[in-house]
């Protein structure tokens, strides 16, 4: 059996081994379709980008300036129509030349017209071309002085801008068909009848404000927007979720770092005042070495009670006595804490806040370590000493109402519609807390992400 | 140094490794027979073994630049020839499984004696076997592969490829034996 393996393993070897169907040509063409692949496929990759980025930019471009060109036709509307009419008072003349006009200083009509009263009318002397040729003045024409029209234009505004228009029927009839509002109601105040009744053409000149009326007018355009914005600013309900460091002391025992957080929800009781409450979970670690709250000796007072009696007695017949030293109690508590605090807004803005409350909690551990020296003298007087310790642990146990007063402040940092706020807080011991009625003031720092705060 | 009009094939590899398109499709030309060769001992459709071949000519001549030329070109396409025939096999197992329903009918006739077998009759005998046997009737037998190799090549225990190829072995055997084309 083996010889019919080796046999056939050795034909397949040497069929295979020198296998050639003789098309390598046609193998080689199909390869190239493949290979090599720089030239084919990263050149269009480059070409597809730049193509997307010139259209981009191109886009850009079209629609930042068709939005400018926009804007200056909304501004000059009324300036833009007076090519036509001048056209059409040139058509009208029919003058070989159009003469040159000469700007005076206003002057007083001779015929006292309402025209001459208003500060907004203007003579001009306009130099017509006589027949033979010669540009003669003959006669002064009297203009309407109306707005130049650099903003939407406005009636308190409109007293104070200057373009020159002719005072013509024409020139009338094309604001009206353009629709200008604002320049009709102009007109209306401004009814000023000039003595001339020719139609003669005054190219308008644009005069531009003074920049104390440019100011002016800026001003109360800006006065007008940061009450929208105030109102976009103010915050309304929400919610949000905090996380934060803290350490736990009680008067010159050492601090403990610890560490929680949960979510709060803002409810808006008034403009500026806001009622904020919550759930949160935190870590409480304390630890009592040097001095003990009396509240918490008298709940370890068992303890050391049950400690001394219990202590070793080797000399029946001696008489010893017992003491305990060193005291410590070292306390781990999981809380579960229910935080209730008011929200005031000092500004209108309300960038900032100053919060106080009052903070309840339950347990959801707790773990008590007492430590103490025991110390046993005997009639000898040698003194024996050990160090005890006795651990207590409970879980989800017992409510307190008020643990800790809560008074903060916050700083809001605007992240799009929601914001993140910076609450350095200070929450110092207004009831005993866990079984062993411990007592933890509390300084730290929350971080916390509110959705929602502001108003779109 | 100048090309030579017929490069051996140090020198071939040499000029691949510059990136040489005419020296890759001499190379290419050389070997295609072999590189085939391998290819259908896997894949047994030319289309697919071509497919497995030229896949397989595009890895050496993008990773040809770590290939040392002291060491043997043979056996380095060889592994590569093979890992790209056992991929192609994978990828394109749902799709082979179903020819196979209607392709694998075992070959019944054979044209000669052993020594006389051509490619199509080996490959015809090789279709009686399973995919597995197959397999490791190529890589232990063919190849040289050991069975731990196989056994981390197929992703099966190495026992089990002792077992198939014992399977294998004895499938064949009694296909020569029942069709005359060996006699003891």
């Amino acid at each position: 059996m083996k010889d019919i393996d080796e046999e056939l393993v050795s034909q397949i070897k040497t069929v295979f081994e020198n296998f050639d169907d003789e098309l390598s040509d046609n193998g080689w063409a199909k390869l190239r379709e493949k290979y090599p692949e720089k030239q084919n496929k990263k050149l269009p990759i480059w070409w597809i980008s730049g193509i997307a980025a010139a259209i981009l930019i191109a886009l850009g471009l079209f629609f930042a300036l068709d939005k400018s060109a926009q804007k200056i036709d909304n501004g000059q509307q009324i300036v833009k129509q007076q090519p036509v009419i001048k056209h059409k008072t040139d058509s009208i003349i029919n003058r070989p030349s159009i003469a040159k006009k000469q700007e005076t200083k206003p002057a007083e009509n001779p015929t006292g017209n309402t025209a001459d009263k208003s500060p907004l009318v203007a003579q001009k002397t306009v130099p017509k071309a006589s027949t033979w040729g010669k540009p003669i003045v003959t006669d002064v024409k009297k203009e309407i002085v109306i707005a130049k029209v650099e903003q939407p234009i406005k009636n308190e505004t409109l007293t104070n801008q200057k373009v020159v228009v002719v005072q013509n029927p024409i020139n009338q009839n094309a604001i009206a068909a353009n629709k200008v509002d604002t320049a009709q109601k102009i007109n209306n105040q401004n009814q000023v009848i000039a003595n001339n009744n020719g139609a003669v053409v005054k190219d308008p000149v644009i005069v531009k404000k003074t920049t104390e009326q440019f100011l002016n007018d800026q001003s109360k355009i800006l006065a007008q927007k940061p009450k929208e914005e105030r109102k976009t600013k103010e915050t309304k309900s929400s919610i949000e979720v905090f996380s934060g460091t803290f350490l736990n002391y009680y008067a010159d025992n050492a601090a403990k770092l610890n560490a929680g957080f949960g979510v709060n929800a803002n409810v808006k009781l008034t403009k500026s005042l806001f009622v904020s409450f919550g759930a949160g979970v935190s870590q409480n670690k304390i630890e009592y070495q040097k001095s003990i709250p009396s509240e918490v000796s008298r709940s370890m007072s068992s303890y050391s009670f049950d400690a001394a009696n219990a202590a070793p007695n080797n000399n029946p017949g001696a008489s010893n006595s017992t003491s305990i030293s060193d005291i410590s109690i070292n306390a781990q508590l999981l809380n579960f804490d229910i935080p209730v605090s008011l929200k005031f807004y000092p500004t209108k803005k309300q960038n900032f806040y100053i919060a106080t409350g009052i903070n309840s909690s339950t347990y959801l551990s707790q773990k008590y370590t007492y430590g103490y020296n025991l110390s046993n003298k005997n009639v000898l007087g040698i003194t024996q000493t050990a160090k005890q310790e006795e651990t207590e642990k409970s879980r989800i146990n017992g409510f307190d109402f008020a643990t800790s007063a809560i008074f903060a402040i916050g700083i809001n940092q605007s992240i799009g519609n929601n914001s993140l706020t910076f609450e350095p807080y200070f929450k110092p011991a207004i009831g005993n807390m866990g079984e062993k009625n411990l007592r933890i003031n509390t300084v730290g720092l929350n971080l916390k992400f509110n959705f929602t705060s502001n108003k779109k | 140094m100048s090309k030579p009009q017929t490069p051996n094939l140090e020198e071939l590899i040499h000029y691949c490794k510059s990136g040489d398109l005419q020296s890759q499709e001499m190379l290419y030309k050389h070997f295609y027979g072999y590189a085939l060769g391998i290819c259908l001992r896997y894949l047994y459709n030319r289309e697919d073994a071509l497919e497995a071949v030229n896949d397989s000519f595009i890895k050496v001549f993008k990773s040809i630049d770590s290939f040392r030329e002291d060491a043997h070109f043979k056996a380095w396409f060889r592994k590569i020839l093979v890992n790209t025939a056992l991929d192609y096999k994978r990828k394109n197992m749902r799709f082979s499984q179903a020819i196979e329903l209607v392709d694998t009918e075992p070959q019944t006739t054979y044209s000669s004696a052993l020594d006389n077998l051509s490619a199509k009759d080996i490959l015809g005998l090789m279709k009686n076997l399973n995919e597995t046997q197959s397999l490791v009737f190529n890589l232990y037998e063919i190849d040289g592969y050991s069975h731990k190799e196989i056994g981390k090549m197929l992703n099966i225990p190495e026992s089990s490829s002792r077992t198939y190829l014992t399977r294998a072995k004895q499938t064949l055997q009694s296909l020569l034996i029942t069709h005359s084309i060996y006699k003891r």
